[in-house]
């Protein structure tokens, strides 16, 4: 009994330190941003304490903001479905490959998420830019005559967005194809199966869970994304978190931005939640 | 087996991959290759081979100031967030009861995405009147590289059998030197993965940087995304590609030193 409670006295000293900086720098920060978006905004001084829920009826009610959400969750949706159509070949490549360089090319998709997100937002400059690398190829080969003006666009948006998430998308596809015992694809054959066959109804099934994992992780990334359509899209891409940025930073309403900013989390954390539900233990946190 | 994997979907899935990977690369490559070029403005291809951009930059007083203060930072905030990670570690691995909740909770930070973490952090330190300060942006580097160090000690300790720590105690060992002589050999290597993890993602961190940096401390990744927003000469891709290249060398150095986990990011 008495080792019992020794024992959790020790769990309680060994993780008090990072429970207080997650209590002081995320959990209170949050709560502050909860309390702030039920708080009127008086233009100058902030805010008067007095309660109210207008700034969430604010975003939630008008044209304007509802159109953001709109391009928001359809943004979301084309990146998480574009990452899943070309994360499914790589991670299916990279589960079932014999080569003994496959330890090196899974290493390859983690290497981009350790480079800054700014960096990697000059190099779809570089290549999207009006002297960039996909101009001067299309130039080149008299495709077009002049060069096209790709950044600032939806489009630019999307393929940077879907280059960063892609590494999210294949690390549990990749976790559920391992998964399958091989001995289950074998059945399949061995009971006369075409290679199609077994792929449409044995191996695509059973990758189902890294699928859902993989799109709820980049989904939930793609509509809390900020610093690359910033970026990329310039002032065509307006996307929720850019209303949060501009309501906190370039008018001071502290309410507002609170209230869109509780918001994303309320949404983020119901995505993240069903993301953790939906993969195994082991695998939990890649 | 073979044959199957001669047949032509598997060759297609391999050259789709290669196209993938390329994607994938592609952004970064180009970064490094533009770097060298000899040209007023952002080009391709390249108008001949130059250093000039890399004298250019490291003759910039804002960008060494930056490069300083984030390499500074990112050294300050894996220090403290590996010593937090591993003791957090540490008693989630020998943990009992409540483990799954107190591991969700600890790992909280990697599942609240950064914009939110960087807002939240920035109307508390707007509130308090001490937005800007040096000391909050090291706090919220502790808060996100954390997790990294708490999950590779966690992973690192499965490899400790509970049965030999029982031995070097019987043996008469305190729990102390237990910890000095046994438990921390085995767990080394994950301790400076923790620690590698941590640093690179501070170095590269730019949601908190645009959220509570003042004008006293801002970060590389801001100062260059603050210079791109008017300036895309290779000035930036010199710039980056010095970044690129740090990192680069240290997941190297650190990988042949002492083999570093699988890293697993969220961001």
């Amino acid at each position: 009994m008495s080792d019992e409670s020794a024992a959790s006295r020790r769990t309680f000293l060994l993780t008090a330190p990072s429970l207080l900086v997650i209590l002081l720098a995320l959990a209170a920060p949050l709560a502050l941003m909860l309390v702030f978006s039920v708080w009127r905004f008086v233009p100058g001084k902030i805010t008067d304490y007095t309660l109210t829920l207008a700034n969430y009826w604010r975003f939630l009610g008008d044209g304007f903001y509802l159109k953001v959400i709109a391009d928001t969750v359809q943004l979301g949706l084309l990146v998480t479905a574009l990452s899943l159509v070309l994360g499914y070949p790589l991670a299916f490549f990279l589960a079932r490959t014999k080569s003994r360089w496959q330890p090196v090319l899974v290493y390859l998709i983690f290497v981009p998420m350790m480079i800054s997100l700014v960096v990697r937002a000059y190099g779809w400059m570089v290549l999207l830019g009006y002297n960039g690398v996909v101009n001067a190829v299309l130039l080149q080969l008299g495709v077009i005559a002049l060069p096209l003006r790709l950044l600032n666009s939806v489009h630019a948006v999307v393929l940077g967005l879907v280059e960063v998430l892609l590494p999210f998308m294949v690390v549990p596809l990749l976790a559920a194809l391992k998964d399958i015992p091989p001995s289950v694809e074998e059945a399949a054959r061995a009971l006369g199966a075409t290679p199609r066959q077994v792929f449409l109804k044995v191996t695509l099934p059973l990758s189902i869970p890294g699928m859902i994992s993989g799109s709820l992780m980049v989904f939930s990334l793609a509509i809390t994304a900020y610093a690359l359509p910033a970026l990329l899209g310039g002032a065509q891409v307006k996307m929720i978190s850019a209303i949060a940025y501009d309501a906190m930073l370039v008018s001071y309403n502290w309410p507002f931005g609170s209230a869109v900013g509780i918001i994303m989390v309320l949404v983020s954390t119901a995505l993240i939640y069903s993301y953790l539900r939906s993969v195994p233990q082991k695998a939990q946190g890649l | 087996m073979t044959g199957r994997r001669r047949s032509p979907a598997w060759i297609a899935v391999s050259v789709l991959s290669a196209l993938v990977m390329a994607f994938l690369l592609a952004p970064i490559v180009v970064v490094l290759i533009e770097a060298f070029n000899d040209s007023e403005l952002m080009s391709f291809p390249p108008r001949g081979f130059s250093l000039r951009w890399f004298q250019a930059f490291f003759a910039n007083a804002e960008f060494m100031g930056s490069l300083w203060l984030s390499l500074q930072l990112a050294l300050i905030a894996a220090a403290i967030s590996t010593a937090l990670g591993a003791m957090a570690g540490l008693a989630l691995a020998r943990g009992g009861a409540r483990r799954a909740s107190l591991q969700t909770v600890l790992l909280s930070p990697l599942y609240v995405p950064r914009v939110l973490v960087g807002l939240a952090l920035l109307l508390a330190f707007a509130w308090l009147n001490i937005s800007g300060s040096l000391l909050g942006l090291i706090l919220g580097h502790v808060l996100i590289t954390m997790p990294y160090a708490t999950r590779t000690v966690v992973v690192g300790m499965r490899a400790v059998e509970p049965s030999v720590e029982e031995a070097s105690r019987m043996l008469g060992a305190t729990r102390v030197q237990t910890f000095r002589l046994v438990t921390l050999p085995i767990i080394r290597s994950a301790l400076m993965s923790g620690f590698i993890f941590a640093l690179i993602i501070s170095f590269s961190d730019i949601y908190l940087a645009l959220f509570i940096s003042g004008p006293q401390s801002i970060t590389m990744p801001l100062r260059l995304f603050t210079f791109m927003e008017w300036d895309q000469s290779p000035l930036v891709a010199a710039a980056s590609a010095v970044q690129i290249v740090l990192i680069l060398s240290v997941i190297l150095v650190a990988g042949r030193l002492f083999g570093l986990s699988s890293p697993g990011s969220v961001e």
